[in-house]
């Protein structure tokens, strides 16, 4: 390893500043890694879905996660050249698959290790450092004093990005669907089971939504685990100062060959060993008493005994109240008693939330469906063609009181009395949905599904004596309108 | 010239007869005849739309049989000059005079068969006899035969090489008709009178009977103009046109010749039914007609997929209806 090769800038990063170093390698790489990851997994996942069964193509994207060990080796070959600035061919990496498949425990991570959440940062001792048995086992325990817990995180956190991408790529397709397909189709995956050709397009969606999700976060998983990996090396091995001092030396090298230097250094050598302090503990080997009076002297000096204070919180001490034993443990068991039987009741009635939401699943679908609610009927209108037709300005008897304005001679408020009731009459009782737009002709229409014959037919006669008062200024016969007055319009003859 | 003189009973009667008798050659289309009938009585033109073959021209030769009138045909073309129309002046050699040789014009139905084939020089002849039922040669006014009406017909398929008809033109006719297809029954009742012992496909009016005269149906336009109309119905019929100017997803509105044509039709509308004043539902049943091509939608709207009759049927229902 040839560490002044590293195009990286090493130098002691906190754990998650180191799995950012990772998203930007992938960023600056993103031109050499793509086209030979691409090939690969979008190959890997066309093979399977070709050559699987038709009837088990739905787990195509199942098969391409199991198999995810198999291109992080790949994802994690192309970094690692990438990293000492060496750019593979796509041809490169394809030939050194077969290498990969063969010398990186492969067939370990595929079984057994398959379900470790610190896969990706453990690929590196297997891979590049080929340790294996009790070295690789003590070696990944002295890698995971400090970045394991931060590895994990990193595998659930690149799990969830996964879901979050695949997600919004099917809200993008339902968002720009005009139709309500694709909608019907995320449905009808809760509540009913496809025909053939359904299905088969629903799965091959879904392996192409997955194929580009994991083409996307993969790369970013398998780098920002190898670097969180070089971080952890960078602590253990101290590469930064190593790489400080390569610097510094090639500097100064540079710096002697030049004739100024060398006098430099002719003065420096002449009147260094005067200036140079003689270092008193390095010849002889103190006893440890006389090194630890010196060990604490030392730290008494001002670069070592420099003291700050630091806030934090820490659970209250217990054993400050450990009198009133016996009162205290009965609480707790009652405490104990009642979480207990509170937790089991939330199981019961998450339980039986989980059984009654499956048996009405139905009906919950179509509550969440997006409805076209039917709006409230308008409320029926107190006021038609400039007429009251609320029942309080009506009377009590609409047909006594109009025979009487039409034997008074008032012909058109008896009219128009008659004709108000009516109105009110389909209104309030009919529920018939009359606007102010509707003319005579448009009522009889909304009128005709609500009325039997007879009642249709007064309707018409009072609609016809009616419009011939108000549009012809004519008074019909008293023969026309007399039997009007004679039925009542709320149900009976009268 | 005699003018009959007829009651509204008779007239009504009559302009029933008119349209059995009509619709015993144009099988179906109730609602085209109804209309061409509302304008030979309010003494409008009439704007036909619909695919060919739809028995457009069956229609005005079925009505000049039954009302006993001349009929003319001008297929109009793009090579189609004014005086095709109109008609001209010819010097006569032997007597040496001009001789004044009118046009298919002069006639009582007019069948302008794609009006929009023609270039607006020629639509534009049609102008004056349509507004003023006369036509000018060589400055020499020649009133047409009355009762007199135009029955222009559009294609609405074929739109390459057209030319449409101009706002001034489309405001001069009364109605804007679409002829539609049949009904299924229709159709097979059409197919089977239309073949049964007849040669080639021309459609036999032979049976159909003259049913009035031309005076008569001066008469029944008089009886027409008679019509009682009520002042809130008049304002009903106002506030409608003026609301297309300002609708929105209408690009301009009807004019005051809108509101005009709207009462007209009414009038005729209730004569048909038999009534002697006009009520509400007559200006709503003859609004979509009326208006439809005095209207013209937003480039938007159009757009969209809608047409003129959605926007109207949407500003009706939004006019209040007159308040008695």
């Amino acid at each position: 390893m040839k560490l002044d090769e590293i195009t990286t800038n090493i130098r002691l990063r906190s754990p998650w500043e180191a799995v950012d170093l990772g998203f930007a390698m992938v960023q600056h790489n993103i031109r050499w890694i793509f086209s030979a990851w691409a090939l690969l997994f979008g190959g890997f996942a066309l093979i399977i879905w070709v050559t699987l069964p038709e009837d088990y193509q739905t787990y195509t994207p199942l098969i391409l996660w199991w198999f995810k060990p198999l291109y992080d080796r790949v994802l994690l070959h192309i970094f690692s050249h990438q990293l000492f600035n060496q750019r593979l061919s796509t041809t490169d990496i394809f030939s050194a698959i077969p290498k990969l498949i063969l010398h990186t425990g492969l067939l370990s991570a595929l079984t057994f290790r398959r379900f470790s959440f610190s896969r990706g940062f453990n690929l590196p001792i297997w891979q590049l450092e080929q340790l294996r048995g009790k070295p690789r086992l003590e070696r990944q325990n002295l890698l995971h004093l400090q970045a394991h817990s931060q590895a994990i995180w990193l595998t659930i956190a690149c799990l969830h990005l996964e879901s979050v991408v695949i997600f919004s790529l099917y809200l993008l397709i339902i968002m720009l669907d005009p139709s309500d397909g694709s909608w019907n189709y995320i449905l009808s995956a809760f509540t009913q089971t496809f025909d053939t050709e359904t299905q088969y397009w629903g799965s091959l969606l879904y392996l192409v939504l997955y194929t580009l999700t994991v083409l996307v976060i993969e790369p970013l998983y398998v780098a920002a685990s190898f670097s969180l990996y070089l971080n952890r090396r960078t602590q253990l091995e101290a590469w930064d100062i190593e790489l400080a001092f390569r610097n510094l030396g090639t500097r100064l090298s540079q710096l002697a060959r030049t004739p100024l230097a060398l006098l430099l250094a002719a003065c420096l050598l002449i009147g260094l060993p005067g200036m140079t302090p003689t270092p008193s503990w390095a010849s002889e080997r103190l006893p440890p008493e006389d090194a630890s009076a010196q060990i604490a002297e030392v730290m008494q000096r001002e670069e070592l005994a420099g003291m700050r204070t630091r806030m934090q919180w820490v659970p209250r001490s217990s054993d400050k109240e450990t009198h009133d034993d016996k009162p205290k443990e009965l609480a707790a068991s009652w405490q104990l008693l009642f979480a207990n039987f509170t937790k089991s009741l939330l199981w019961i009635a998450l339980i039986v939330l989980l059984i009654l939401g499956f048996v009405y699943r139905q009906r919950i679908l179509t509550l969440l469906k997006p409805a076209h609610r039917k709006a409230a009927p308008p409320a029926p209108p107190d006021i038609l063609f400039g007429m009251d037709i609320r029942p309080e300005s009506l009377p009590d008897d609409i047909a006594s009181a109009s025979r009487r304005l039409w034997e008074a001679g008032q012909h058109r408020e008896a009219l128009s009395l008659l004709y108000r009731g009516a109105l009110m009459q389909l209104t309030r009782h009919e529920q018939v949905a009359v606007q102010d737009s509707h003319t005579e002709g448009d009522i009889l229409r909304l009128a005709h599904p609500h009325l039997d014959s007879a009642r249709m037919a007064w309707l018409t006669a009072v609609t016809r004596v009616w419009q011939e008062i108000a549009y012809a200024h004519r008074i019909p016969a008293d023969a026309q309108v007399m039997p009007l007055f004679g039925f009542d319009f709320a149900g009976k003859p009268a | 010239m005699t003018t009959a003189t007829l009651t509204l009973e008779q007239a009504s009667q009559l302009a029933d007869s008119i349209r059995h008798e009509i619709s015993k050659a144009l099988i179906g289309q109730k609602q085209v005849v109804r209309e061409t009938l509302i304008a030979l009585l309010a003494g409008g033109h009439v704007l036909i739309e619909g695919v060919p073959g739809l028995g457009k021209t069956l229609l005005v030769r079925a009505l000049a049989r039954t009302i006993s009138g001349q009929f003319a045909r001008i297929q109009f073309t793009p090579d189609l000059m004014p005086a095709d129309i109109s008609g001209h002046v010819l010097f006569d050699m032997q007597n040496q005079r001009f001789n004044v040789r009118k046009g298919p014009v002069f006639t009582n139905l007019l069948l302008a068969d794609e009006i929009n084939r023609a270039p607006a020089k020629t639509q534009s002849a049609l102008l004056e006899v349509m507004q003023e039922q006369q036509v000018t040669i060589e400055g020499q006014s020649l009133p047409v035969p009355l009762p007199f009406m135009t029955l222009a017909t559009q294609n609405p398929l074929e739109q390459e090489g057209t030319y449409p008809l101009p706002e001034a033109q489309l405001d001069r006719f009364l109605l804007k008709v679409f002829i539609d297809y049949p009904a299924l029954e229709e159709e097979a009742e059409m197919v089977s009178i239309v073949t049964d012992k007849q040669i080639g496909d021309r459609f036999n009016l032979n049976n159909l009977q003259a049913i009035a005269t031309p005076e008569q149906v001066l008469a029944m336009q008089t009886v027409t103009a008679d019509i009682a109309v009520d002042v809130h119905v008049l304002d009903y019929a106002v506030r409608i046109t003026r609301a297309t100017r300002h609708w929105q997803g209408l690009r301009f509105g009807a004019g005051p010749r809108g509101s005009i044509a709207l009462i007209r039709a009414a009038r005729a509308n209730a004569l048909l039914a038999g009534r002697d004043f006009v009520h509400p539902d007559d200006i709503k049943q003859v609004c979509l007609p009326i208006l439809r091509h005095r209207v013209s939608l937003s480039p938007e709207m159009e757009l969209e997929g809608y047409n003129a009759d959605h926007l109207l049927t949407a500003l009706l229902d939004k006019t209040e209806a007159p308040r008695r």
